[in-house]
């Protein structure tokens, strides 16, 4: 399945890494090395249900419907 | 890993820094057809070419264009009153195409349906009408204009027309004098096919003062206990920095879902009609001017942000409060202009047992 970063999510880069917001979620910080793993999803990214398992980063994004099936 | 948040002067609690703001609203115009008792616009004191200022079209482009530099989520176009200004859907599409969502706050006299079409087609995505009652003697008495009510309810209706009630709220500032007309304002807006309302407690920093409105917390309480019967049939909240000790029930989380965090400073600033750069629309005092400083100097370093951010403007006798995180003590604009003091309480908030 593809996955992308939900179009009801803004998201930019900080000094500290990035900052994500979205009416349900609100203001989500990120790492640097999280934000760029979020950026990748910037094009559609395949992902199966074990990559979301053995990532927690990931299925914390999919939770926050910040990632959504493209 | 860099923390995105620092510590305040207030122990255990933190706030974001961010680079730049998030959220910006532009205050285009000074001017305004209506004069509501309780106007809060902050230059209505001041000196008369502040209270007759405007961006122009040139001025409204650059600073869109500093805000596109900041990479802004949001912005905010009011006045005065921004219909009053003829670049707004151009403006509308310079922001919209940067991928920034735009809101207009209007008083809803001159939301005619071309107006309207043209700014959702450059990407207007919400707006929020101000009306103060239901009934039309008083609707035109607080607004200061014969026909103010007949005006905004044709605005209401153009709105919920090209926009649909998901793009629509309406806000009602309320004084000591309508405190208990909440609930059958939401049922009038109601029946008229709005989504969503919410309440301002008329604000100190304003006019009301001067006309003998401004709310205490037994006003708070009751527009609460209103709004709690609202929500059953329609979302409402409140607008503006709220001294949540002020209710009994101030743990409720219903509170925390209707209450209006302030984040003035924090991932908020706001461009005045003359280009000053100020945390909040009640903020009397500007940390510099977009047209003079570099908009992301100020934001960073300059003192008014600065103290917002470290929490030093909120009362000492609010500090260990559990909830100071979210309140700061309520509306420190509100505190200012009623006691002069920046870090003087609230005058919504509840007297505190032994404290002065």
């Amino acid at each position: 399945m593809k996955y992308i970063i939900s179009p009801n999510v803004k998201f930019r880069e900080e000094s500290f890494g990035g900052i994500a917001e979205g009416h349900h979620i609100g203001l989500v910080t990120f790492s640097k090395e999280e934000f760029k793993k979020l950026l990748s999803f910037e094009q559609p990214l395949v992902k199966t249900e074990e990559d979301f398992s053995r990532d927690p980063f990931l299925k914390e994004l999919l939770d926050l419907e910040l990632l959504v099936k493209s | 890993m860099v923390s995105p948040y620092k510590e305040t002067i207030i122990k255990n609690v933190e706030v974001i820094r961010l680079d730049t703001p998030l959220h910006a609203q532009i205050e285009l115009t000074s001017k305004c057809q209506y004069k509501c008792l309780f106007c809060y616009n902050v230059w209505k004191s001041k000196e008369p070419h502040f209270r007759h200022a405007e961006l122009t079209k040139e001025d409204a482009f650059l600073v869109a264009e500093e805000l596109i530099r900041c990479k802004i989520f949001s912005v905010i176009l009011s006045g005065g009153e921004p219909t009053l200004v003829n670049y707004l859907p151009e403006l509308t599409g310079v922001f919209s195409s940067a991928g920034i969502d735009v809101t207009m706050i209007s008083n809803g006299a001159r939301l005619s349906k071309k107006l309207l079409i043209d700014m959702k087609k450059n990407g207007l995505q919400y707006v929020q009408i101000s009306l103060h009652h239901y009934k039309e003697n008083e609707a035109n008495r607080i607004s200061g204009h014969p026909n103010a009510y007949t005006l905004t309810l044709k605005g209401i209706e153009n709105a919920l027309d090209i926009l649909g009630s998901n793009s629509l709220n309406i806000n009602m500032v309320v004084t000591a004098e309508t405190v208990e007309d909440i609930l059958p304002m939401a049922n009038f807006l109601y029946k008229k096919g709005v989504g969503s309302m919410s309440v301002s407690l008329v604000s100190t920093s304003g006019q009301a003062a001067l006309n003998s409105l401004l709310c205490n917390y037994l006003d708070l309480e009751k527009a609460y206990d209103q709004m709690l019967k609202v929500q059953e049939f329609m979302p409402i909240s409140f607008v503006g920095g709220l001294p949540f000790c002020s209710l009994p029930s101030h743990y409720d989380p219903s509170l925390i879902s209707m209450a209006n965090v302030c984040d003035a400073g924090i991932t908020q600033i706001v461009i005045g009609p003359n280009g000053g750069l100020r945390p909040c629309v009640e903020w009397p005092e500007e940390a510099g001017n977009i047209f003079v400083d570099d908009i992301v100097e100020v934001w960073q370093n300059s003192s008014v942000f600065e103290n917002i951010r470290q929490y030093k403007n909120t009362p000492k006798a609010c500090r260990n409060c559990e909830q100071v995180a979210y309140c700061h003590g309520g509306c420190r604009a509100s505190a200012l202009a009623a006691t002069k003091d920046i870090c003087g309480f609230d005058p919504i908030m509840r007297p505190l047992e032994g404290v002065k």
